[in-house]
């Protein structure tokens, strides 16, 4: 490990890594010394987020509202087309819940970019829904649209949703063309 | 804002860790190639904050004057505007076109209020609600609309901030 690295961490490990270095008056050439393990971090978060669209898709396609709701933080906007912005987690698990009481959703989700700095990650890519209510399963609603998400690094690595936005690429009414299932 | 004996209290235990780090650069040879900065900390200063309120305003003024132009220079020349119940606009040139289209059907009148701001490094989330009304040039009854908006903003070269990504949508 390099001086450089060393300076990257943080300030206990600055701290204690400077102790020690100064001890070793920096003796020791960095070629010596154990290389750290390569971890790619961009592969990393794209591997995190795919994951998270995984959850994403089976919880809504379950009609999971509790296993939507933890994706998203605590402090959590949802603001989902044609409906008021949902603050909080428990607020975006009981819309969801009352949203899956009654209607059967099957969802397709693509991701078109993501972009990261620091413990932010800013997503988006585009969706196809459709929704048919569960006494009446062949009066199909379906909707194609686009969704912008601002994700949020955890302590232990994993990402949640912190803003989340979206709207329909088609007026009302229209019927969208809808894309393969995949 | 923090407090003043908390910012005491984070300087009094960072200071050993600054004066450690100080040591130990003085202390081992120069490093070959600048070290990487991490985008989160850089500290975005109140000229960003400014910045970034000056664009909205300046968005309101360009858009309640149908001035396609002035609103397609608040955007990145990669910018993407994703609009309710529209396909995606890609490309400051095709997002002027389109706004161009817009103001010669109707008048737009628009209020945008922002709600929150989050910087990080280049990047900047922004998020916001919105109330517009368009009155059609053809005499066709004017619409309103209300909702939610959210950018991602980007900080030029050149140190201007401008739009790279839109999505806005109605809460009705």
């Amino acid at each position: 490990m390099g001086c450089r690295e060393i300076l990257r961490m943080n300030r206990a490990t600055v701290v204690l890594c400077s102790v020690l270095v100064l001890a070793a008056g920096c003796a020791a050439p960095p070629e010596e010394e154990a290389p750290a393990p390569e971890v790619d971090p961009v592969a990393e978060n794209e591997a995190a987020l795919a994951e998270l669209a995984a959850k994403y898709l089976q919880a809504v396609n379950r009609g999971d509202a509790d296993g939507l709701a933890v994706l998203y933080t605590e402090d959590a906007i949802r603001m989902q087309t044609n409906s008021k912005a949902k603050v909080g987690r428990d607020a975006i698990r009981l819309f969801a819940a009352a949203d899956y009481a009654d209607t059967n959703w099957d969802m397709q989700l693509h991701v078109d970019e993501s972009e990261y700095s620091g413990d932010l990650a800013f997503v988006r890519g585009t969706y196809a829904l459709s929704v048919s209510p569960k006494d009446s399963p062949s009066e199909v609603y379906q909707e194609v649209g686009k969704w912008m998400d601002v994700m949020r690094r955890q302590e232990d690595g994993s990402w949640l949703i912190a803003r989340e936005i979206s709207n329909r690429n088609h007026p009302p009414g229209q019927m969208p063309e809808m894309p393969e299932e995949e | 804002m923090k407090s003043t004996s908390e910012s005491s209290w984070r300087l009094g235990m960072r200071l050993p860790a600054i004066l450690l780090a100080g040591l130990f650069v003085l202390a081992c040879p120069p490093a070959e190639e600048e070290m990487a900065e991490d985008p989160a900390a850089v500290e975005p200063s109140i000229g960003d904050e400014r910045a970034l309120n000056a664009l909205v305003a300046d968005f309101m003024v360009a858009i309640n004057s149908s001035d396609a132009d002035s609103v397609a220079a608040l955007y990145a020349s990669d910018g993407v505007r994703m609009p309710p119940d529209a396909p995606e606009i890609r490309g400051r040139e095709a997002i002027r076109q389109n706004l161009q289209e817009t103001f010669e059907a109707a008048d737009i009148e628009v209020q945008v209020h922002v709600e929150e701001t989050e910087f990080s490094g280049e990047l900047a989330s922004v998020r916001g609600t919105f109330a517009l009304i368009s009155v059609p040039k053809d005499g066709s009854a004017s619409a309103e609309l209300q909702g939610n908006w959210m950018r991602l903003m980007r900080r030029e070269p050149d140190g201007r901030w401008l739009v790279a990504r839109e999505l806005w949508n109605s809460e009705s």
